[in-house]
Formats: C-alpha cells, structure tokens, sequence
C-alpha cells in the first residue's frame, strides 16, 4: 500500500496508527535504490512529496527554519539561503547530480544518513538542531546528539531543521568534495569549515568532515585550537594534524585511510587558509 | 573552443559531392525525437521474461540446483538448467548454462522464465544451489599460472591459440651493444565498454517454419546466429538475427547476447512464447566482456644518442575463465607491442591466462589501449634515461617512409603513408610542447603550490581492419527500386559509429543521388551474407568497399543497357547530379526494370589479398594498411587531493579519407573520452572473484564536466585501400590518451606511476589501494 | 483514507489516469504502460540520466521517482518535444545539426535536459550548458557536439 497525506496532521496520523512500521518516502532517491535491491518487500509506503508544508525557508528569533522537504536545488537557488548560509548551498551543490539534486531532498539525506551525505558536515558546522514531530508533539535535538545515535521513531517525521543565523560580520566558509570525477559522484572526502574572523583573527571555526569515518563528524579540538589565532600554514598542519590523530583514536582504522588521512589533512589546512584569507 | 581542422596530404586528391561532407545521420531524426526503437523498447504479444540465476561463489563445485520452489511460484512458466539445453558449450567454452563447477561470479545455473519482470526476479531468487565444495578463486596473472588448469583441454591455464610470438633480427645482441638498458613493467585493469544501454533480446520461434528468430542489440548477428544454432542443434538457416537499434557496444554486446540469445531460444522454443531477456546493469558489469588487463613487461636497449637498438616484451592478458577474442586481441598486441619505431631487434610474446574473475573480451582499441599505455610510457623513460625530451627521441626513433615495422612490412611510401614524424611536429607545436615540458620539468621540486602542470606525448600506429586475425570480407545488397530510390542492406551493423550514414553517402556519391534518396536497413541475417563481426572498423573499409563493389555493378549494368538502346558508349552514362547521361535516375532506372526486364539489386562482396603470414614468427604482411596519430595532453595535477584535470588534448591523425568529417570528429573525441577515463578513473574491482563494482555509481565514467578542450587535426591522404581511401576512426581517439596523460603526469611531478588508472589513490600514494 | 490506487496527471499535455502499485516507479509506467519508449532505462539507480524526463519542468531520473509521486502532476517526455505537427523543437533540430547523436540512447534525456536549461537560462555558457547535462552519462561523443548543440539551438533561439 501507499499512502499520500496532504497535510502535516494526515501524515502524522498515519504514522501513529499504521499496525505495520511505514516507509517514508520523501524525493525518493535513496527509497527507490533501496526497493530495487528488495530491501522494502512487502512493506507499505507513506509518500510526503506532496506536503507543500514540509517545503518551508523563513527566519524567525535568531533562526533559520528549513522544511525537511526541500529539494538540494530549492537550497541552492534560494535567495534566503544564500545569503544567510552559503555553506549550505555549496555542500548541496555538491550533492549528486542536476537531476538528483531536483528531487532529493534535505530530509532524506539526514534519514538515510549515508556515511558520504553531502549536507551533513555543513549542516554540522553550522550547528543545526533538528525537530521530530508525532501526533503526540515534537522533539528537539541537536545535529551531533543525533548523529550519535540516528533515531527516527516509526510514528515520527522530521518537520523542521533550524540553523543559527549567523550574527555579526567575518563570517566565512570552506567547502570542498573530493571525487573521482568532477560531477554527479559519492564523496571520497568532503569537508565544511565556518569561521567568523576578527581583527585578522579566528574568532571561532567550526570544523566538519564526511565520508571519512562511519558517520560525518565535528572537531571540537579544532574549534578550540582555531579560536583567537592568526591564520597561517602552521595552523592548518596543527589542526589537520589533531584531526587526523582524532579519527584514529576513535575508530577501527580503515585501509582507506592510507589515502584519506593525508588528503584530510591537507584539506583541512587549505581551509584554514581559505578561511583567515592568507594565500 | 574546441577545434577541429582537416589538412589535406596531397593537393591533387579530389573533391566529392557526398562524401568526404559533413551531412547529418540519416538515423538523427528518429533519435531526437525518441522514435528510435532500442532492445528493450520491444515487445511481443505474449511474451515471456527470462531471468538466469546465478552462482554465490567465483570458483566452486556444485553439488545440486533446485529448481523445486520456483517451479511452483504463480506466474512461472518455465525453468530450465544446463541439461535442458542440448549442446550447452559455446565457442571460447562459455556454458550457455553452466553445470557441474562455476568458474566465476557471472556463471549461471538456471533460468526462470515467468509471466512479469517482477515474478520472474522472485523465482530466480527462490532457487537452491547447493555447493559440494568452495575454492580459493584465480585472480592474477601468477596465480594462474602456478595452479592447475581450470580447463582439463588447456595448457595450464593459458588460453588456447591466445599465445603469439613474433622476432625480427637478435635483441640479445643489441642489448650487448647498448648504452643503456632499461627495465620496466607496466600494468592496466579491467574495464567495462560502459555503453549507457543493458543488453536486451527479443527470442521468438516461429512455428510456421521452424526458425528461431532473435532480435537484440547484436553487434555481430552471424556470430551469434552461429553460436546459438550451435547450442540447439540447429543448422544456421534455422536460426534469424535481426539487429535493431543499438546504445553503444564497442565490442562488449557479443558474449553476453550469444548467452542471453542462447537462453531464451531454448525457452521459447520450449514454451512456444516469446522471451525477452534484458539485462540489469549489474548482470552486465558481471556478465558481458571487459577489456583485458595486461601486465606488459619490457627490455629496451638503446644507444648513448638515444637510438633503440632492441626490445623485448611479455604481456600477459587475463582473460575469465572462458574467452573467445583473447587470441585475436593478443594476435594485434603482438604486432603493434613495439609501438610505431624502428627498431631492428624485436622479441614479443604475448599470453591469455584464464583465471576466475569477469572475462576479457573485445572493447574498443582491442588490446592497443593496453599495448599503448606500455610502450608509450616506456619510451618517455627511455629518453629521460639519455636526456632527451620525448619529441626529439621520438622523431629520431619513430617510423618513417620506407622503414620495416617489427612485423616485417615495409611502408611502402607509394601506396602507405607514414608521415608520423610530421604528425608528432603538428602536434608540439601547436601545444608549445618543448617550452612547456622543460618549464614544468624544473618546477618539480617546487613545493610552493600543490597544483602542476605537465604536459606528456603519445603515439599510434594501428592495422587497418582484421589484417592476420582472420578473413577480412563482407558484403552488402545495394537495389534501385523503380521510382530510383535505393535501399542499402549489409553485413555490418549500426551501433552509433554512424555507418549506417557513412554507407548511404558512399552509395550516393557513387549513384549520383542525394542522401535522401538512400535508406539503409539494419543487418537481419536472412537477407544478407555473413560479413563477420562488425569490428575494427572494418564497417567501413569492408563494408564500405562492398557498398561501392555492389554500386559498380549496378552502374555497369545501367549503363551497358542504356548504351545498348539509346546508343554512345557505356562511359559516356555518367551517374551524377541525379541524372545518367542526360537522362534522371529514375527514368534510367524504371527503363532498365521495366523496359528491358533487367534486375538493379546487386550483391557487393569485399575480399582483400591473400595473407602471407608466419604465425611462428610474426612476419608477413600483416594489414593491408596502418593509420597514424600523435596526441598531446596537457593536464593539471593536485597533489595534495590527487585530482588531476585533463586541461587539453591535441590530437593529429592521419586516416586516408573521413567519408563524413562531422561523424569522424564525434568518434575521435568519444574515443578520447572512453581513454580519459581509462586513464584517470575507470576500474573494477573483482580482486577476490567477487564483483565489487555494481553499477555506475562504482563505475566512473566521464562525465560532461570531466572532459578537456580538444583540438584536433585531421590529415586526409587518398589511400586506397578503403572507398575513398577511408581506413577508419573508431579506435584511433581511445588509445593515445592514457600514455599521453601518464607522461604528462611524469612531467608534471617527476613520479612515474606505471599501473592505471591513475586514480587519486595512485597520484597521492604512487599505489593503488 | 489517503491510500494512494490510482494516479490522475499529465505526460505531453495529456490527462491520463491509471491504477497504480506502491512501488511501480515513473520510468515503468512510461515505458511499459503508456508505450513511450523514448525514455530510457541505463542503471536503474539514478546515475545514468537515461531516464530523464521534465517533471513539472524540471529534470528528474524517472527510474528515481515512484508513480504515486507524479499524482497531480504535469510530465514532459520526449514524445511530447516537437510540434503536432512534426516540426522539430529548435533543440532537436540543433542536436542533428551539430552532430550531436551517435547511439542515440542517451540523447533523449541529453535534450530534455537542454531544452529545461534554455527555458531557465537562454543564453547559457559552455560551463553552464556542462553543468546542466552532468548528470547524463555518454558513452559515445565525449559530450563536445551535444554542448554545441545546445549552444546552437541557444543562438538560434535568441535571434
């Protein structure tokens, strides 16, 4: 069976009273793959592609609210976005293909959860929070919190992800995808820092990275490392180097670290570079 | 912009009205308006799908497969195993069905055939095979080697008739008068022709006269028609391929549709339904033909002025367990292995091995894509080695007019150009090559921007058509109908290469005619005679010489009957301009048809001259003629990430006569395509005889933002051994462009990487992963 | 309530309403029902582009999109491209022009993505005109003639 709501409370509805657990489908570009290889057989389905509520962008109290449900190119063509989060638009620029990009949506990438989803480590650096709704109310929970432990209940949906707006001026960002070609292909690497500079030094950055270890990831080490420093080449091979000492203290080594770690390494000093404007 | 610029060798060659122009595919039409059918766009009332089953382990034996539960699934009709199929082994060995051992993770067992796509998959996944025992697979070159044979008919686990010997002069003696000698081993991996359509066949058996006709996306219908009258038992008049729109081969859609074709013959025949079969594009990374890998092994010797005195080289080719282009691909391989320079001492052997992974077989370049990335690259060493920039070794070593090649044909300077020399001068030229190289060669060590330049050569010679490989003929039907249009059936196939237009303007030029007045049918083997396979551009040097031998025939024909009633001579009844003499075609025509009861439907039959070759010693004459080119590559390397970005190619190419320069264009820079990515990211990976690349999110393949500014040069000679003096352009684009990028990348950084693709992994650690 | 059985949208300015399954996808429904084999299927995954058609005027890969999503929806194949009357879009014209066809199979959703390009951005650069079909593999040209057509129906279009 398949079900399509028109509004948020159908949806939630069903969720809740459905007897069988429902796949959710939002741009469908990570269901369809799946029901393909059989992985959804004899499942039923709850398609929110048609929830215009789902697909919202307004600013409000200090944040920005992006709906679940916009496409990685609503992102990246929206003029609320650009201007307020450019970061994100990059990463989603990133993402897949053109026709990829006009049907996935910033939700899927978050449910599915890929090791190598593009938007993550953006979404990360900018320290977004994400709101689970049910029929019984929502939840808040920030981005890391969630990715150590990816829980969606069966009765839940994500409805909104809030990102901080970014306050004063020195904002800048870095971001860059390593692929094996120079379109439509999984991330080999992808890395997002944000950073506020001031009086030509790091107030503060924000350090992310994906498709390296299981899940994306922040540095916390980096953060504290950047702030109220110079920017210069030291600092990046300082910093890529806690990074890379952070990864394999943490988890079992890869042999694609062999290739990753020093690679990582160099993007991440090329960031800190990019980010306190030294060349 | 890219550019694009024809050069014309000698002056005096003529002009044509049709051909040597760039007019649109007669086929274009159809394709951009999605009108086209392909394969899978087929469908028979009725029909059936086929889904095969397939083995869990690269190498095991079987012990049972049960077919029991899918059997009893609503909607299957059929299921069959390799003892329903009557003569289950095909040429090279593959099993239509195997039975008793898989001997990789492509061999199946059964085949369902059902009501839906869907039932089918489902069935295909209810059946049973149990394993009586599980062995550790073959994989490399001296794994095989150093194991028994996984054929009881084989020597070892060398592929049978795959081995290829050929010697000119004593390299031993030049490698004790050398200065210098050098030692080196390059490698490739396997890749997938990577044609954006599955395979897809359509099987019906006609019980009004007991023929099995197959309609697919055949490259080569007389093989396949061949093979699978073979597995049924059948004489080959029983057996009608019919081609229909193919979406790119390359070579790869032969052993998988004899396999395909084979299976649903059998269940149609069995069902009396029809039974379509197409592919997913995981059976076809798995299933099809992929180009071989090699491990080439070289010893050079040259003198301190950087004269080859001699070399030798090994190349061992890993095949599958079955293989049936191997001792054709190895054949070329050891013709060309010491790559287009004189040289007066030259051992080469080449080897197929079998082994328990995908299987080789023909895509595009046919073993010169590997053969070129060795010598090519050895010959950059060679010059560093005697410090000589590669243009200048090359023009001191290359072949000239007049030289003896390894195989031991002379180029004759009359009727074989082989103006290399000045394509390698065109080429550095253009690119500032000798500036740059020497700028970029002392910017290696400057460690101040992760970001390189370099720029790198390569060269190519390549035998035009099959040459020693085998009979080199084909055949076309050409018939004027009495209205004086003109309908064109050949041998050959239509795979996107554009024959099927290239054909018309030879017919038309020939005739007089516009293009428009010309249609040409997709090959169906009833109507035509067994052309071979239509490879090696051989479409248009047999099939376009068998074109304008049918057209000769028919003009002479024309004309003598013409001459006989309205008097004059017959060459006095010029075909042009839509007339014969001063009377229109179509009036010529209908007079000769209906007046004179004269049939205008002729058969062309190419044949070129008999072989003299030594198979013991690689000597004779082994093409009738060799195409030439030289390309440049100038990329951008960062180290730090190990991307590269092929910035520009510079090719010049000497190809007799481009019958249609705008289709000419569009195959070189293709080709050139498939070689970037060969170069730089293409790889399957079935290291363990498990396939790990699926599909194309694996597979990498070039995409629109990947590919470089292109400059190309045509240079156009009257040859005459193809109409026109055409000699082909399909393989010429794919197979300088790994070298040219691998040297390139040596300039760049001062590291030779000597296995491709040089993917991120190879730039930053030197190896693969 | 809300369960999804039939769909009711448009392909080539065509109100068509069908029976569906849950997991029946958009190419299928093209293809096999509706007998519009111009649109391709090359991988299944999405990564093709073989099966691109315009969604409300937007590139999608049908393989990637359920039926049940096109509900209400207008769908642009490239069937529905040239005029009633046979005349070719300046796009299609352009592609046979320049060269732009070999095998053909990718060249459908190669148009379609040229043709949804021109409506956004008339006047595309080289780069632009990359971008927008890199999501479509070819296997035969090495993209150069296609980005000329393109750029060609572009020209013509403008003048």
């Amino acid at each position: 069976m398949i079900f399509q709501p028109e509004t948020i409370e159908d949806a939630l509805g069903l969720l809740a009273h459905s007897d069988q657990v429902l796949v959710v489908v939002s741009g469908g570009t990570d269901v369809l793959p799946a029901i393909r290889s059989g992985k959804y057989a004899s499942r039923s389905f709850l398609d929110i592609s048609h929830l215009k509520d789902l697909s919202f962008c307004y600013q409000e109290q200090g944040f920005l609210y992006l709906g679940p449900s916009l496409t990685h190119t609503q992102i990246l063509e929206h003029e609320m976005i650009r201007a307020g989060v450019p970061l994100l638009c990059a990463a989603c620029s990133s993402i897949g293909s053109p026709q990829i990009r006009n049907l996935g949506t910033l939700g899927g990438n978050l449910i599915t959860l890929a090791s190598c989803a593009d938007s993550v480590p953006a979404l990360l650096a900018l320290g977004a929070t994400l709101v689970f709704s049910s029929s019984r109310g929502s939840r808040s929970i920030s981005l890391p919190e969630y990715l150590s432990s990816p829980v969606c209940a069966p009765t839940e949906l994500l409805t909104s992800i809030a990102i901080p707006l970014l306050l004063g001026s020195g904002w800048t960002f870095y971001h860059k995808k390593i692929a094996r070609r120079q379109a439509a292909s999984k991330s080999r690497m992808s890395i997002a820092l944000l950073a506020q500079m001031e009086a030509g030094r790091f107030a503060s950055g924000t350090l992310a990275c994906g498709a390296v270890t299981s899940t994306p990831r922040l540095f916390s080490s980096v953060s504290a490392l950047l702030e109220g420093k110079f920017p210069s080449d030291e600092l990046g091979r300082q910093a890529g180097l806690l990074v890379a000492q952070e990864i394999t203290k943490s988890a079992p080594v890869r042999q694609s670290y062999l290739y990753k770690l020093p690679v990582l390494q160099e993007l991440v000093k090329r960031a800190i570079v990019s980010c306190g404007g030294i060349s | 912009m890219p550019s694009f610029l024809a050069i014309q060798e000698n002056k005096e060659m003529r002009e044509y009205t049709v051909v040597n122009k760039s007019l649109p595919r007669t086929d274009a039409h159809a394709k951009v308006t999605g009108s086209m059918l392909f394969g899978d766009d087929y469908n028979a009332y009725n029909q059936l799908y086929a889904k095969a089953v397939y083995t869990d382990h690269p190498y095991a034996d079987i012990e049972s497969v049960d077919v029991s539960a899918a059997m009893c699934l609503a909607g299957v009709v059929d299921v069959i195993t390799a003892s329903d199929i009557p003569h289950p082994i095909m040429f090279g060995r593959f099993p239509a069905l195997a039975q008793d051992t898989a001997l990789y993770i492509g061999d199946a067992f059964a085949v369902v055939a059902a009501e839906t796509e869907e039932i089918a998959s489902l069935a295909a996944s209810m059946v049973t095979i149990r394993y009586k025992k599980i062995h550790s697979p073959l994989v490399s070159v001296q794994q095989a080697l150093s194991s028994s044979p996984l054929h009881a008919t084989t020597k070892g686990n060398y592929i049978d008739h795959a081995s290829h010997h050929l010697e000119l002069g004593s390299p031993r003696g030049a490698f004790a008068d050398a200065s210098v000698v050098i030692e080196q081993t390059y490698s490739t991996s396997f890749v997938d022709n990577g044609y954006i359509e599955p395979e897809s066949v359509l099987v019906e058996y006609d019980p009004n006269t007991h023929v099995v006709v197959i309609r697919g996306t055949i490259q080569n219908p007389y093989n396949i028609r061949e093979l699978v009258a073979g597995v049924l038992g059948y004489p080959l008049n029983r057996v009608r391929v019919i081609q229909t729109a193919i979406g790119g081969s390359f070579g790869g859609k032969d052993e998988s549709m004899a396999l395909i074709s084979a299976r649903a013959a059998v269940l149609a025949i069995r069902t009396g339904r029809p039974v379509k079969t197409t592919y997913t594009r995981e059976e076809s990374f798995v299933a099809s033909a992929k180009r071989h890998p090699f491990t080439s092994s070289y010893k050079v010797g040259l003198s301190d002025s950087g004269k080859l005195l001699g070399l030798t080289s090994t190349h061992y080719a890993l095949g599958g367990p079955y293989n049936k282009q191997a001792m054709f691909a190895n054949w070329r391989a050891s013709i060309h292995a010491a790559g287009p320079y004189s040289i007066e001492h030259v051992t080469t052997d080449v080897y197929g091995v079998h082994s328990n992974t995908i299987f080789g077989g023909a895509y595009r370049g046919f073993s010169a894509p590997q053969i070129q990335f060795g010598i090519e690259s050895l010959i950059d060493e060679c010059a560093l080695s005697v410090d000589m920039d590669p243009i200048t070794f090359r023009l001191l070593n290359c072949l000239k007019p007049g030289d003896i090649i390894p195989s031991g044909q002379i180029l004759d300077p009359d009727y074989m150009p082989a103006n290399l020399g000045s394509l390698i001068v065109m080429v550095s030229e253009r690119t500032d090559f000798l500036v740059k190289w020497h700028a970029n060669q002392k910017k290696q060590q400057d460690a101040s921007s992760p970001l390189l330049q370099g720029i790198g050569i390569s060269t190519t010679y390549r035998g035009v058509g099959l040459g020693g490989e085998g009979i080199d003929t084909g055949s076309a039907t050409v018939t004027i109908d009495m209205d004086g249009f003109v309908q064109v059936t050949s041998g050959f196939t239509e795979m996107g290469q554009g024959l099927s237009t290239t054909l018309c303007q030879i017919v038309a030029q020939e005739l007089g005619l516009e293009i428009s007045a010309i249609t040409w049918f997709a090959n169906d083997t009833s109507a035509n005679m067994d052309s071979g396979p239509t490879v090696a551009s051989r479409g248009i040097v047999a099939g376009g010489n068998a074109v304008k031998d049918a057209c000769n025939t028919l003009k002479t024909v024309m004309a003598c009957t013409l001459a006989e009633h309205f008097g004059g001579q017959p060459e006095q009844y010029v075909f042009a301009h839509g007339l014969v003499g001063t009377l229109a075609f179509a009036d010529a025509a209908r007079f000769c048809l209906k007046s004179r009861g004269i049939s205008l439907s002729a058969k062309g039959w190419y044949s070129p001259g008999p072989e003299t070759f030594d198979p013991r010693t690689g000597q004779g004459k082994a093409y009738p003629s060799y195409l030439w080119g030289a390309t440049v590559a100038q990329i951008t390397v960062d180290m730090g990430t190990g991307v590269i970005k092929v910035d520009h190619l510079t090719s010049a190419i000497e190809l007799g006569r481009a019958i249609n320069p705008q289709i000419v264009r569009s195959q070189f820079i293709g080709g050139a395509i498939q070689g970037l990515g060969y170069a730089i990211m293409e790889e399957m990976d079935c290291h363990d005889g498990f396939m790990h690349t699926l599909n194309f999110d694996d597979f990498m393949m070039p995409s629109s933002m990947d590919i470089p500014e292109m400059d190309i040069i045509l240079v156009e000679t009257d040859e005459n051994v193809g109409p026109y003096g055409a000699k082909g352009i399909g393989e010429l684009g794919i197979e300088m462009i790994a070298p040219a990028i691998v040297n390139a990348y040596a300039n760049a950084t001062g590291k030779r990487v000597r296995e491709i693709p040089l993917n991120l992994e190879r730039v930053v650690l030197g190896h693969g992963l | 309530m809300n369960k999804l059985e039939h769909i009711t949208f448009e392909v080539n300015n065509k109100e068509i309403t069908l029976a569906i399954s849950p997991t029946e996808r958009l190419v299928d429904v093209l293809r096999k029902r509706l007998g519009l084999t111009g649109t391709k299927e090359g991988c299944g995954i999405g990564e093709c582009g073989a099966c691109t058609v315009l969604l409300e005027g937007i590139p999608v890969s049908s393989c990637m999109v359920l039926a049940a999503q096109a509900n209400g929806k207008k769908i642009l194949t490239i069937e529905g491209l040239h005029g009633k009357d046979g005349a070719l879009h300046p796009v299609q014209q352009a592609f046979i022009d320049s060269g732009a066809v070999q095998c053909g199979f990718c060249t459908p959703a190669m148009v379609l993505c040229g043709h949804a390009l021109l409506i956004k951005n008339p006047d595309p650069s080289t780069e632009e005109i990359k971008l927008a079909i890199s999501g479509t593999l070819c296997r035969c040209t090495g993209y150069t003639q296609i980005i000329e057509a393109i750029s060609l129906a572009a020209a013509r279009m403008k003048s």
